[in-house]
Order: structure tokens, then sequence, then C-alpha cells
């Protein structure tokens, strides 16, 4: 995921240091999501996530009940 | 590798955090090999302090029951944080603590006046001082920060070249530098922005100052930043540390303008193994020793001349992100110093 800049200079960077001009951002994957993905090993002693990347592709979970009750569906045959 | 069989009754003390691959893969080798490993991890809650006696420190894994002497240990790496306050907090701990119409819940849950937190830090001091001092083997020590401009200067000392700096808090100071200076880029003095806030993490890197800002921002003030002159790279090198050896790699940050002046904008760099000239090995590990550390990453710039610039020291010792482009097995390297204090595959 790229990431996202906000610039802050002039009045608003007054008084603060001047690596505060560049931030830098990005969004995070729902944590309820990553926290899917974790487990406590024993043998490792913590709490593990799936793989050691943080960039990586995690599994989403889709509530489908959001898409029922349209005339066409078929869970309303 | 033959492990002797006395090594079953001595076990490998770990402090690290939650998450941490490297530990993992460490863990994972110093297993394989037959030796017991407690990590306590800085950010969790299964070690709580148990006791201090004059038989050891004793810690209880809340999840097995098991109570473990941290004394006992015959190597400890020092990865990350170590103990902190929640380790000695009961869970039960009240939040509040109202006596009749006094509320001296101020004594107790944060601020100047918390003195639970007092009596953490003096029993953790004494706690890490003393495993620390009687451990037979320490990789790293309990100091995961380093003041970066304390060791530029030491750098600068033992003969390492180091960037052209200064410490500026206000615009015009920084206008009239312009020329003189010449490019420049800011960085923190300390660690700079890395936190997560409402679902997005934000991040801060060293930048190059542009033209406009120098006259955009003349007129005001700022807090003491710290600019270093711009060191026109050739390319860089992270290099990996542990008791005398180094492990280098070559960073061409320098080939995609996205990296040209941080390389952790991107993560695409071509990366190779690389070996440092011998005296510029020399200088580094006499800094080391001067510093009293036996482990560490280090940060260097090669310039268009040729010339070896130092940056700065990491204690922590990042060591996966060269591992494994350059193929070291650091992980094998670490866990063998760790079990058998030998520094080698």
């Amino acid at each position: 995921m790229e990431l996202t800049q906000i610039d802050i200079s002039e009045e608003r960077l007054d008084g603060l240091p001047l690596f505060f001009r560049k931030i830098h951002y990005n969004t995070l994957a729902d944590i309820n999501e990553e926290y899917k993905l974790i487990r406590y090993n024993h043998s490792l002693q913590s709490n593990q996530m799936s793989y050691s990347y943080a960039k990586r592709e995690i599994s989403k979970t889709i509530d489908y009940s959001q898409f029922y009750g349209r005339p066409d569906d078929k869970a309303n045959d | 590798m033959l492990i002797s069989q006395s090594n079953f009754s001595k076990m490998i003390l770990i402090f690290s955090i939650q998450y941490d691959w490297s530990t993992s893969c460490i863990i994972h080798w110093l297993n394989s090999w037959g030796l017991k490993v407690i990590r306590i991890n800085g950010d969790d809650n299964v070690y709580k302090f148990d006791s201090l006696t004059d038989k050891g420190i004793f810690f209880k894994n809340t999840l097995s029951g098991e109570v473990v002497n941290l004394k006992e240990a015959k190597a400890c790496w020092w990865r990350r944080t170590g103990i902190k306050h929640h380790h000695l907090a009961q869970p039960s701990m009240q939040r509040k603590l109202e006596i009749d119409d006094l509320d001296l819940t101020s004594f107790i849950s944060g601020g100047e006046t918390d003195f639970l937190k007092r009596e953490s830090k003096a029993l953790i001091e004494y706690i890490v001082q003393d495993i620390y001092e009687t451990c037979p083997r320490n990789l790293g020590k309990p100091v995961f920060d380093l003041n970066r401009l304390i060791v530029l200067d030491m750098a600068k000392k033992i003969g390492l070249k180091i960037p052209e700096y200064e410490i500026l808090n206000s615009g015009k100071d920084l206008f009239e530098r312009k020329d003189s200076f010449g490019k420049a880029v800011t960085k923190a003095i300390a660690n700079g922005i890395a936190a997560d806030v409402k679902g997005s993490r934000f991040y801060s890197y060293t930048e190059l100052l542009e033209e406009e800002f120098y006259i955009k921002n003349k007129n005001y003030q700022f807090f003491p930043s710290l600019v270093t002159k711009l060191v026109e790279k050739k390319l860089e090198i992270r290099s990996f540390y542990i008791d005398g050896i180094f492990y280098s790699m070559a960073i061409f940050s320098q080939s995609n303008e996205k990296t040209s002046i941080d390389f952790r904008k991107y993560s695409n760099n071509r990366l190779v193994p690389y070996q440092l000239p011998k005296d510029i090995e020399l200088k580094i590990h006499s800094l080391f020793l001067q510093l009293d550390l036996n482990s560490g990453s280090i940060d260097l710039i090669v310039d268009s001349r040729g010339e070896y610039i130092f940056l700065e020291i990491n204690p922590v010792g990042q060591f996966s992100m060269t591992s494994e482009p350059c193929n070291y097995n650091l992980e094998k390297i670490v866990a063998n110093y760790l079990a058998n204090g030998i520094n080698s595959n």
C-alpha cells in the first residue's frame, strides 16, 4: 500500500521539530482481521503472527448476511 | 554440532517482544538443539514476578504455572525492552484509592506521584542489573536506545567520518546556512515518528530540505532540530556486529528516486553481501568496546568519493534484513553464540 504524505510548514510547524514537516502514513488492515491470524505458540512462548512480513496479503472475512434480503437472492428460495 | 549433556540443566533467557520474528527463529534453533528457553516479552503478561530471595529471581509462567529462576540462565539475550511494571503488578490491583474523603488515586495510577511506578522502577533496575552482571554470557545489554549525537561524537573521536550537522531552532539561521551548508536533510535526534493512530500507521523519515522551504519558513521558530549536510551517496551499508565479527550488506538505494534519501521508504532495492575495509571494521569495533556493547547493527554511507561515512548504531541489532538477502544465516549464528559462546555457523 502506498504511503500518503502530510506536509506541515510555516505556522503549523511553528515550535515543532523539523522532522514533523513530512509525515507519512498508511491505513492498516482491520486489527480484528489480524487478530484472527494470531495464535499463542507455547514453544516460542509468544503470540505469533501468521507470517514475518508486515506487508502481506491476509484473508478478509465476509459477512454474507448483508447480502440477504434482495429479490434475486438464492438464499430466499 | 554436538551439544553436551550438561546444557540440559541450564537455560537461555531472552528478553523480547511479541511477534518478534528474529526471536522466534532463534528459539527454533535453540529448541532443536534441546535447550530450554525462557522468553519474557515486554508487551505481554505471560510471565509475572513471583519472588526474589537469596536463591534467585523467580518468575511464574501464568499459562503453565511453572516457576523459573532467571539467575539459572547460562546466557541472556537482551533483544528488547525487558521487564516492565505490568510484570510486577497484580491483575486484580485496584485502580482507585479512596480512603474516607481523600482521593489518593494519583499515588497508584500515573503521573509524577505514582509511587507504585517508582517501586517498579527500582525493583526492575535491580533485577536487570543483577541478571546482567551475574549471567555468564550476555548478548547485547539492557540498553535499547543510544543517543545519536553522543555516538556520532564518539565515532568522530575514533577517526570515523560522520556527516556534518548542526542543531538549529530558527528559520532565519536555517536560511543563513543554506549556501554554506549546501543541500541538507532533516531527521529526528531520537527515533522519529512511528505510531498507530485510529487505524493508520504514521512514520517520519530522513527528508531533503527543499529550496522553497528555506524561504517560506524564514520567520518561524522550530523545536531544536537536527540538520545534516546531505552526503552524496554511492551506496548504503547495513552491517550486523556480533562480538567482533561483521556481517555487512550493501543497499543500492540510489537506483530508485524514492529511496535515494531514505532507503526505508520502499522495499525493492538491490541488496548484496559486502566486505567493509579492515580499518573501518577496526574503528567500529573500537566504538562498540567504548559503548560496552557486543552486538548491534550499524548504518554507513559510501559517498561518491568512496569514503565511509558513519551514521548510527542500533543496539537492538536488526539482522533479519541482512541475514536473508545475503544468506548469512545470522539466526543460527546468534543461537550458537547464546548456546555455546561461539561466533560462527
